[in-house]
């Protein structure tokens, strides 16, 4: 009796499982029913995505900032041109390419004045307390991918052109 | 409607009967093991490359302070860290916890509680900052759910020499390395819907469906461009739209060819490749390597006993050519 029970049990899990699995990660399932699973598969660690490049990206992107401190003086920090770097050195700062990639497109958000703050602090480390007052503006650099239907093609070798910038954030840390 | 009724019954006895054989039927464990074993490797890289920003991902002098992070979370998602004191010191606490786990679960020493215990680390760091998340990030957190609930300590564990050693028994290899594993083939529908839809995602998109999505995807500099590729592959029109295409059909292809005997071989096969290519083009971090560690659990004793006479055939025919060499010889 108790095995039949425990098999039930496990039965029951597992066809949970399937369901949970089916509606998350399936990208036609509807989107309300997904939202009426999230509380449960972000919980359990079964939330999941797979739109893996699709659509992929038109667009390479760097970020600086230009970082203004109360006491006058001015840093500029950027992020890596990723080419020029080893393999391992990609491997590993792999979390670094991740942040800039996620972050940039985020709009106003509180997590930009936090990265603002942290740029001020770790570009004069010697100076306790540098971020305060300072103004750290953040910018984006692009090099758009041009359409494939316009030829010739220039070489995926080619470094990429950036060639449009523009100011995603102006943080004024207190 | 008498027929109707006794073909409703026959029917769900027979899907019954099916299901119970999938899930239920004993499996070789030593693929557990197998999956195990390469999954705990791949974590501990993942912590040691994680090891030296530990404050700059996740402390309060960070890019990301707890309170932001948590704001920014929302009510559904949980961290550890978020209940524990925002210090340094707790920090560095909780991360070699999670490698002792990782540890203890590669080692297989209580593995299923471990494999617990590292999914409870992963989804408390992720949380913690999930702007440094990827792909590999959700595979390693979906491994390490499977991991728990298969029999993944049964075989080449610490957990079954010790046990093997207080019982005294002699099991024979049949009946050490053979239990039911409902867990295995979970995870194994997993790998296939992980592919299935990342296909199905793709043939909405018109990059993907037109065959210039590869044009684009090796123009992105901070991806693509790890190890040497000709030239011509990605400057081709004909060649992108070979290599799109390819990928669309392998995504769509192997989750439904893996499960038939007949074509499983080749559609793992076809998986490696898709996933070695990746990884020989493309900066990915750990991504691929932890979906050939999920790939492995569609090996069969089969594959390695087949490797194995393959190997011992090929011996087996070097010496005879030797020996009939030493005769011409002699």
């Amino acid at each position: 009796m108790l095995s039949r029970l425990r098999l039930f049990g496990v039965n029951l899990l597992i066809a949970a499982v399937l369901v949970l699995v089916a509606i998350e990660a399936i990208p036609q399932s509807p989107p309300a029913l997904r939202a009426l699973v999230q509380p449960l598969t972000l919980r359990v660690g079964l939330a999941q995505e797979w739109d893996l490049f699709a659509p992929p990206d038109r667009v390479n992107t760097r970020l600086r900032a230009e970082i203004s401190y109360a006491d006058g003086q001015m840093k500029e920090w950027r992020s890596p041109d990723w080419p020029k770097l080893a393999p391992a050195q990609r491997f590993t700062m792999h979390r670094r390419s991740e942040w800039l990639d996620n972050i940039w497109n985020l709009g106003d958000s509180p997590v930009l004045t936090s990265w603002a703050a942290y740029l001020a602090r770790s570009e004069r480390p010697s100076a306790p307390h540098a971020e305060q007052g300072a103004e750290v503006k953040i910018i984006i650099d692009q090099a758009p991918i041009p359409a494939a239907q316009v030829a010739p093609w220039t070489s995926y070798h080619a470094p990429a052109k950036f060639t449009e910038s523009t100011t995603l954030a102006i943080e004024k840390l207190p | 409607m008498t027929n109707g009724g006794y073909n409703l019954v026959a029917a769900w006895r027979s899907l019954a009967r099916g299901w119970h054989e999938f899930f239920h039927a004993p499996r070789d464990t030593r693929v557990c093991a197998i999956v195990r074993i390469a999954f705990a490797a791949l974590v501990l890289v993942h912590w040691a490359v994680l090891y030296p920003d530990l404050e700059l991902w996740y402390g309060e002098n960070g890019v990301l302070p707890a309170a932001v992070a948590r704001e920014d979370a929302g009510p559904l998602r949980w961290s550890l860290l978020w209940h524990l004191p925002e210090t340094s010191a707790t920090l560095q606490a909780c991360f070699w916890i999670a490698v002792g786990n990782t540890v203890l679960l590669g080692v297989g020493l209580l593995p299923r509680l471990n494999a617990a215990c590292v999914l409870v680390w992963l989804i408390s760091f992720q949380n913690r900052n999930r702007f440094i998340l990827d792909g590999e990030d959700a595979t390693m957190r979906l491994l390490a759910l499977y991991l728990m609930l298969m029999p993944c300590g049964a075989s080449w564990s610490a957990n079954s020499l010790l046990l093997r050693w207080w019982k005294g028994t002699q099991e024979s290899q049949t009946e050490r390395h053979v239990k039911p594993a409902w867990g295995l083939r979970l995870l194994q529908i997993q790998m296939a819907v992980i592919f299935l839809a990342a296909g199905l995602t793709k043939i909405g998109d018109d990059a993907w469906l037109d065959g210039t999505a590869m044009y684009y995807v090796a123009r992105l500099d901070d991806y693509f461009g790890r190890l040497p590729t000709p030239a011509w592959l990605f400057d081709q029109p004909w060649s992108v739209a070979v290599a799109t295409w390819s990928v669309v059909l392998g995504e769509l292809l192997v989750p439904v060819c893996i499960w038939f005997r007949q074509t499983r071989r080749f559609a793992l096969a076809a998986a490696v490749l898709f996933h070695l290519a990746n990884e020989w083009t493309m900066h990915l971090f750990l991504f691929h390597w932890l979906m050939l560690v999920g790939w492995l659990s569609f090996l069969e004793p089969s594959d390695w006993q087949w490797l194995l006479r393959r190997e011992r055939q090929e011996r087996g025919d070097r010496e005879q050519g030797d020996c009939s060499v030493c005769n011409l010889k002699s």
